[in-house]
């Protein structure tokens, strides 16, 4: 649970204390400051003084000269929450229309001229790569494939700050990043050179011998990996840590690039004749085929998964048809492509035996069961492989060819490893012109290694991995002069890439930087949209829905495994996450209505996430885009199950971290933490009260209520969904048994009623003003990569404002971001 | 010279004048036997369980010596002289359940880090720290089914070693004499890799503005502390590993409990070869086999037990199999002498306990804590309940840990002061 509540025991505190007579540092000449002083006094500091802290404010002590960030932003943050009305509290004395009229004129004009004061103490303008922008750049510096291929797997994770992995301020360097900064470096370089290194195309021609020569099987314990009769193998099991079809003859592939492989396999057996749970697998589905790169240096191909291994792809193969399929793959140099039963029985010895006891007696022999034998029984002639009629992965031969002869792929960089070489790296490398000093100290360096006696090509090389861990390097918007403008273009060029691509600018857009041209918002669009199509957009949907969102918690608290088996058999986690990708990818690119976010008539699934939903069955495991049901109450993010699961703990909903995370990043309104002696809530998983009663009791005290009453009832709507997001009537205790019907109606501290969520999401609908704030905001701290300050309020409100006059769509607001001053000045 | 001292002077000399003394140490007082206890050094080590313990079962319910020892304390009956249980030690201010276990050793949430002067380095960082070039690893960490539980004073998360094999290659494996080689040239190489890159960093910081520079500041630590680090580790290139009499088994353990037990023994191992002295080890649960009779349910479910009667039992199966597993530890620890008048236990500090105080109800208040070994003063149940509303910090037991390892600090973490009655 993200944030603690209060104890159902704490006893009502009656707090109620008189403390007109404040001491305070508030008092000043300034008139307008008198009133506001006024203002807070009357009606804030009861609770919010030195006797009291609610919501862990404290405004006794509050400066009214508004002469430093802090007190800038505390007092934003009080002229908001009475422009949202929700200060003081209804139950509370209130002030009247014109006095808080006057307050609000007054502290608005304030803060307007302390944005102007402040404006020049500015942020830091320089921030370190994160771990996916390093990866990126490194891709697009170095053009290196990247599918095997990652320099940054033992970089430490990121912090992040309200779940954005990109604020400048928190992302440190350590002694151990930067052990990790020339690691990689040299890896990096090392592998842009072995990708360039000339080859041998090979075309090799595999077949079933070459994978297994065993004719038969009369022990459940060997696995069901079998060559009858010289032509084909079947595999009849899909454990994860066994076997795996590989041929030794053929042990890797000579160098990066390009692949075609054949592969002629065919289903057996799908519909088999055996009980339907016998075998724990779905019938209806068809019998896929997994074929996986992997790395034999780290382990053992055929031994079983291991941590090098990626899916290449998994094909549904036809019913009892032998056919010929064929794939276009990259493989790095040294990888080995292997197959596996993809869907097929797990715990596959165990089904075996009962099978075997009950169907198939006449392969059974005391000989299988005696796990000391190695010799089949002389008077056994039925293998108990043959007489299985279970399904069945046949594969008849596999065809590997390849690289193919490799594209010029625009500049190569590492080309002409020559000193003349460097100005150019590091034009590229430091995504900005480079002093001619920068030049001059890297070309010494590179003299130093050829005095130490190294070829000049390795020279070379090692220079650029120097390069590679320069601080102009390593952080975005590295200033070379501060004054230059066409620095300032560099920079925003940066921004720019890293906002939309998390990447390195490209040549376009450093040329347009160069041009001069790129501050003028026409050119901006246009690079932007240009931006927009290019997949490394794919970038932006990912991780900034990973951050908006709250996506990347997904398996930070695994759901568990027992209660929620389908999550691990269908691996719905990925799923989940994709569909809320493309659902955002879809809004963008057609420019789409952002209330589509709160609500929707359409998502995207395959088959299991549609299953998974309960909604009409669809065929195949490619995504698509579904128009939902009238009824359905899946529409919009709220019934994703990507949000769903990320905001419960694995085992439990919670109503309270749901509510806040719907506060958080749908209203943009995060309530303060709780007071730091309240003990959390135990659940009591026994049944006896819901966690509607426990919440009611703790709303019934005073500290807890003010923000409870706002968090609660929105989490309540959303208990229609279980900790995966399935949909749910009844709680189920921890045997399973009913325990009690989910109730999913709610009052907003409006006093607006709801029944359940589909209600809840038309009351939302209502807020769409505040969504576009939150979601500005949201988009805007990505951009920048710092934290949106009270300073960016009116580029945040000139962005909201003119969105709604163009129609809410998402890309306009992407391109009113881009084109924000706050965004070309920063 | 005592053990305060000595470190000192070492470094004063800086690392590289004070190797080949140490080398001479070693060579005429091997680490395992010779030195007395005096001379001998202290190690710590800390295990951190995520999902805490059953509260009802690890607290006793007296103070002071005569207490009876509860369900999960009772595998350690043997060693009740050998380790202090405390009551109502936790961490000021931390709230939040399973996001905040990570301060356990620390006292700080990472994202509050900024506010501490030290960040929230964990408190076994803090001790390695202190250690430099004495021993070929300053520290090493184990995560079994999960993250690590020892954070650097930047607020870095330290990646663990997560198989047996890894550890055991780590500090017994020669590395192959061309691979030393290879990497001496690499350390040269990096070495001035640093150095042109630091002059780079020292003509950008011209001209940058003054709030940028903090970013350029921690390059610039960053840098030194490389350079120190590839300076040390030069220095144990070419230096022997021990050989020990053991061996790991042939195939790898398949259960979480041989594993969590193989674990165990190289800690002791790597303590008894010197090869670091300061450990942590973070045990989250199994992803495959368990090795434990009985358990039908995943171990955060059964942390979620909501009292209930079948889940506590299961719950306190694993549990015990924990205390067991420190138990079997500490008494290989006890019976391996480092002097005549000392174990390995007197002179290592054993911490069990989480950052998680009550798992059910996901509370953070009054953490499980158990220290042995160490030299201190064992054998009680120590209470320290709350006066006037003022709870007494964990880190005031974390910097009695660390004055009694040598550090000279007066403060750690969220510490209001040395712990009171423990000596």
């Amino acid at each position: 649970m993200r944030r603690s509540n209060s104890n159902r025991d704490l006893p009502v505190v009656v707090a109620i204390v008189f403390a007109w007579l404040v001491p305070c540092t508030l008092l000043c000449a300034d008139e307008t400051a008198s009133h506001a002083f006024k203002y807070v006094r009357d009606h804030c500091i009861r609770c919010h003084g030195e006797d009291e802290q609610n919501a862990d404010r404290r405004f006794d002590s509050l400066q009214a000269e508004l002469s430093d960030h802090q007190t800038a932003e505390q007092w934003q943050e009080i002229l908001d929450v009475i422009n949202l009305g929700e200060m003081p509290p209804e139950d509370e004395p209130q002030p009247s229309a014109d006095e808080t009229r006057r307050f609000v004129a007054a502290i608005t004009r304030q803060l307007e001229v302390a944005r102007e004061a402040l404006a020049s103490d500015g942020h830091e303008r320089f921030r370190r790569l994160n771990r996916n922008e390093y990866r990126n750049t490194i891709r697009d510096l170095l053009g290196i494939n990247m599918d095997s291929f990652d320099p940054t797997t033992s970089f430490p994770a990121d912090d992040r700050v309200d779940g954005f992995d990109n604020i400048g301020e928190s992302l440190v360097l350590s002694d151990y990043l930067l052990q990790c900064y020339l690691e990689a470096a040299s890896r990096s370089i090392d592998k842009a050179v072995q990708s360039r290194e000339p080859f041998e195309p090979v075309d090799v021609l595999l077949q079933a011998n070459d994978f297994s020569r065993r004719k038969y099987l009369f022990r459940p314990e060997q696995q069901f990996v079998v060559n009858p009769k010289g032509h084909y193998v079947d595999v009849a099991h899909s454990e994860p840590n066994l076997s795996r079809l590989y041929a030794r003859r053929f042990p890797s592939v000579p160098a990066d690039g390009y692949y075609t492989i054949r592969i002629k396999a065919e289903a057996i057996n799908r519909e088999h004749s055996y009980p339907p749970d016998a075998l724990n697998i779905d019938r209806a589905e068809p019998i896929k085929m997994e074929v996986i790169a992997t790395d034999p240096q780290i382990a053992r191909p055929q031994a079983g998964q291991n941590s090098s291994d990626r899916v290449l792809v998994t094909i549904p193969l036809a019913d009892h048809k032998a056919k010929f399929y064929e794939i276009r793959v990259w493989l790095d140099k040294g990888f080995v492509p292997v197959i596996r039963y993809g869907n097929g029985p797990i715990d596959f010895r165990k089904s075996l035996v009962k099978l075997v006891r009950k169907f198939h007696p006449e392969t059974k022999t005391s000989n299988w069961l005696d796990v000391f034998s190695t010799e089949p029984s002389e008077i056994l002639d039925v293998w108990m492989s043959d007489a299985y009629r279970g399904p069945r992965m046949r594969i008849y031969q596999m065809q590997i060819a390849g690289p193919e002869p490799r594209g010029e792929s625009g500049r190569d960089l590492l080309a002409d490893k020559r000193q003349q070489s460097l100005k150019p790296f590091l034009y590229r490398a430091f995504r900005r012109p480079p002093l001619d000093s920068e030049v001059t100290r890297y070309e010494s360096f590179m003299q130093s290694r050829l005095n130490a006696g190294e070829p000049e090509q390795l020279a070379f090389l090692t220079t650029c991995k120097a390069i590679l861990c320069s601080p102009n390097f390593l952080y975005i918007e590295t200033p070379p002069d501060a004054d230059a403008s066409d620095d300032q273009a560099s920079q925003l060029a940066s921004r720019l890439s890293y906002f939309l691509w998390s990447s390195m600018p490209d040549k376009a857009l450093l040329d347009a930087a160069a041009s001069g041209q790129l501050g003028e918002p026409e050119t901006l669009l246009v690079q932007t949209r240009r931006m927009l199509k290019d997949p490394r957009s794919e970038a932006f949907i990912e991780n900034f829905t990973n951050s908006w969102l709250r996506l990347n918690e997904l398996g930070s608290m695994p759901p568990d495994a027992q209660k929620f088996a389908t999550y691990y058999d269908r691996q719905l986690e990925p799923l989940m996450r994709r569909e809320t990708q493309l659902f955002f990818a879809e809004i963008l690119r057609k420019n789409l209505s952002i209330e589509h976010f709160i609500d929707a008539d359409f998502t995207f699934a395959n088959r299991y996430l549609a299953a998974h939903y309960g909604l009409p069955t669809i065929k195949g495991d490619e995504f698509r885009r579904i128009s939902l049901p009238k009824q359905s109450l899946r529409g919009g993010l709220l019934g994703h199950a990507s949000v769903l699961t990320a905001t419960s703990n694995g085992v439990e909903s919670s109503p309270v971290t749901r509510g806040i995370w719907v506060l958080e990043n749908i209203l943009g309104s995060p309530p303060p933490p709780p007071p730091p002696d309240v003990e959390p809530l135990e659940p009591d998983i026994r049944g006896a009260t819901t966690i509607r009663q426990q919440l009611a009791k703790h709303r019934n005290v005073t500290t807890c209520a003010e923000c409870h009453r706002k968090i609660d009832p929105i989490g309540f709507a959303l208990e229609s969904f279980d900790p995966i997001g399935s949909f749910r009537t009844q709680y189920r205790n921890s045997k399973g048994k009913r325990a009690g019907t989910v109730d999913t109606s709610g009052t907003l501290p409006t006093g607006e009623s709801f029944a359940d969520i589909a209600e809840l999401k038309q009351l939302l609908l209502k807020q769409k003003d505040q969504f576009a704030h939150c979601l500005a905001e949201k988009m805007l701290t990505y951009a920048l990569g710092r934290e949106v300050s009270f300073q960016d309020r009116p580029a945040v409100e000139s962005i909201v404002s003119k969105l709604a006059t163009q129609g809410d769509g998402l890309q306009d607001m992407v391109e009113l971001i881009v084109t924000s001053e706050a965004f070309i000045d920063d | 010279m005592n053990q305060l001292d000595r470190r000192k002077f070492l470094t004063g000399t800086g690392a590289v004048v004070a190797l080949p003394f140490l080398e001479s140490l070693a060579l005429t007082q091997p680490a395992l036997a010779a030195e007395n206890s005096a001379e001998s050094p202290m190690r710590m080590v800390c295990i951190g369980l995520e999902y805490g313990l059953y509260p009802n079962d690890f607290f006793p319910k007296e103070t002071g010596r005569e207490y009876e020892l509860p369900r999960l304390l009772s595998p350690l009956a043997g060693l009740k002289n050998d380790f202090t249980v405390f009551s109502d030690l936790d961490h000021p201010g931390i709230t939040g359940g399973h996001q905040s276990t990570h301060t356990f050793l620390s006292g700080v949430r990472s994202d509050q880090a900024k506010q501490f002067p030290e960040g929230n380095v964990s408190v076994d960082q803090r001790a390695a720290e202190s250690v430099g070039a004495h021993t070929r690893y300053q520290s090493m960490q184990v995560g079994l089914g999960g993250g690590g539980v020892s954070w650097t004073r930047n607020g870095v998360e330290i990646p663990t070693i997560t198989r047996l094999q890894t550890m055991f290659d780590a500090l017994f494996l020669e590395t192959p004499k061309s691979k030393r080689k290879r990497q001496a040239g690499d350390f040269a190489l990096n070495r001035s890799i640093l150095d042109v890159v630091g002059e780079d960093a020292a003509a950008l910081k011209k001209r940058i503005s003054l709030g940028d520079s903090t970013r350029l500041d921690e390059y610039f630590t960053s840098i030194r502390e490389v350079e120190k680090r590839l300076e040390q580790s030069e220095a144990w290139l070419n230096k022997p590993k021990p050989k020990p009499n053991y061996k790991l088994p042939k195939q790898p353990p398949t259960s979480f409990t041989e594993e969590v037990a193989l674990f165990y023994d190289l800690m002791k191992l790597a303590l008894q070869t010197d090869s670091t002295r300061v450990i942590s080890m973070a045990i989250h649960g199994w992803t495959g086999d368990s090795g434990l009779s009985g358990i039908t349910k995943g171990y955060h479910d059964l942390s979620h037990h909501g009292r209930d009667k079948s889940k506590l039992q299961q719950l306190g199966v694993i549990e015990q199999f924990h205390t067991s597993q420190l138990a079997r530890f500490l008494d290989g620890l006890k019976r391996s002498q480092v002097s005549d008048d000392a174990s390995l236990l007197d002179r290592t500090m054993v911490l069990m306990g989480s950052g998680l105080g009550n798992a059910s109800s996901h509370s953070n208040r009054k953490l499980p804590l158990l220290l042995a070994g160490g030299g201190f003063q064992h054998g009680e149940h120590k209470a320290y309940p709350a006066e006037g509303g003022r709870q007494t910090p964990a880190c005031n037991l974390y910097l009695s840990m660390l004055q009694r390892f040598g550090v000279a600090t007066d403060r750690f973490g969220t510490s209001t002061g040395t712990l009171e009655g423990l000596s």
